[in-house]
């Protein structure tokens, strides 16, 4: 590797496991809390995450929840229960399907797919990807899959994406709900699951994934997380298992959807940016040419600034004299 | 002036307004030049470009690609000026 370096490079899983385990005890402590709840995706990160927690604060502090809903179907249901039957950890599953129809969740996403493709049927699969990697503008599209296998790809309108993700970022704002309803309950802290691509770029839904009391992981590269979660030993159906955004009905990586990158190679390409590494010194590492590594740091700086007020808390104004 | 450069002259005046109405409302005091560089100057994001797609092709009747959403086109108002005249003159 040409790279002075790497996420990996050096990377001692098991000291990281009891640092984030000593920091976990300490932030529930300090938040008065007397445990913490996991919302569980079968997903590595939160996987991880719960995985961390136990290993803090015992698997009897521990509250995991399984969050399904129809997009999304069991599979990722099972796995979190296989996840927390080998944590020795509690974990109630609470569709919430039956809330998102309530809110009209599927109702304005089904609204949002018609302005693009108008003979569109809820029965359709679907999901939302961007173009390919550059400095410049992202354009999104929507691919639909109609009953007989095929499919079309369509660029979304402004209003129609708007609304789209309006509609879908429910899913993550009714899971903290819930999540939030269970912390109250037990006097829990919330856990949160982003890992260090996800957190630095803004890969969340504000008041949804976003929101939360910890957020354990958040400084592990995504390569971290995995090599966390085996030394963790948690079941080979989830560590092998490849990561998806658990958002639209036809599967959907997040390189696809936002990166533009396999997370091997985003993780590579963010920890040369942090570290200032040369493009010319990624190029081996990362099988780009100096130009595409010079476009990456750029959407990488691009992508902080344009998802900036994902960070901001609320804008406080002075109090009266 | 030609016919061309008049044309032309409209469509920086009509694009420059609606940046200014869509993306400077708050900023009104903002002095947008034609050859501002909309996206590094932070002023219009990729979301942004799409809704000016949109206004070009409502107002000016032109179909635009996905592959032509790029900032050789419509990275300012001059970009946007020269793109519409090209489709257009149907090059």
């Amino acid at each position: 590797m040409s790279a002075p370096g790497g996420p990996l490079h050096g990377f001692d899983a098991a000291a990281t496991i009891d640092r984030l385990a000593s920091e976990t005890v300490e932030a529930v402590r300090g938040l008065g809390r007397r445990g913490a709840v996991v919302a569980t995706s079968g997903g590595i990160d939160s996987s991880a995450a719960a995985g961390i927690c136990v290993r803090a604060l015992g698997a009897d502090k521990v509250q995991l929840l399984r969050l399904p809903e129809r997009d999304v179907g069991d599979s990722s249901s099972d796995l979190a229960l296989e996840l927390a039957e080998s944590l020795g950890a509690d974990s109630v599953e609470e569709p919430i399907t039956a809330a998102l129809e309530g809110l009209g969740c599927y109702a304005q996403r089904d609204e949002a797919i018609r302005a693009v493709f108008p003979d569109y049927e809820p029965s359709w699969k679907h999901k939302l990807v961007r173009s390919a990697p550059s400095a410049s503008i992202t354009v999104f599209s929507l691919v639909v899959e109609r009953p007989d296998g095929s499919r079309e790809q369509r660029r979304m309108p402004a209003d129609a994406y708007l609304t789209l993700l309006a509609a879908t970022n429910m899913k993550q704002r009714v899971r903290k709900l819930r999540e939030y309803t269970w912390a109250d309950r037990l006097s829990y802290a919330v856990i949160g699951t982003p890992n260090l691509l996800e957190y630095d770029q803004g890969f969340f839904v504000k008041g949804g994934d976003g929101l939360a009391d910890i957020k354990p992981i958040a400084g592990l590269y995504k390569g971290q997380v995995y090599a966390v979660a085996r030394e963790l030993g948690l079941p080979d159906t989830i560590v092998s298992r490849a990561p998806t955004t658990e958002t639209f009905s036809l599967p959907q990586t997040q390189e696809e959807f936002y990166f533009g990158h396999s997370y091997e190679r985003m993780d590579a390409l963010m920890w040369g940016h942090l570290h200032d590494v040369d493009p010319a010194d990624l190029v081996a590492e990362v099988g780009l040419s100096v130009e595409e590594i010079e476009a990456a740091y750029a959407e990488i700086e691009r992508r902080r600034t344009a998802t900036a007020y994902l960070h901001a808390p609320a804008v406080l104004f002075a109090r009266e004299a | 002036m030609s016919a061309a450069a008049d044309g032309d002259e409209n469509v920086r005046t009509e694009m420059r307004a609606f940046i200014e109405d869509n993306f400077l409302y708050l900023d009104p005091e903002a002095d947008l030049a034609d050859d501002q560089d909309l996206l590094a100057a932070g002023i219009v994001d990729s979301l942004g470009f799409v809704e000016i797609v949109e206004e070009v092709e409502a107002r000016y009747s032109v179909g635009v690609q996905d592959v032509e959403i790029t900032e050789e086109n419509f990275g300012s108002v001059d970009a946007i000026a020269r793109y519409v005249e090209r489709k257009r003159a149907g090059s």
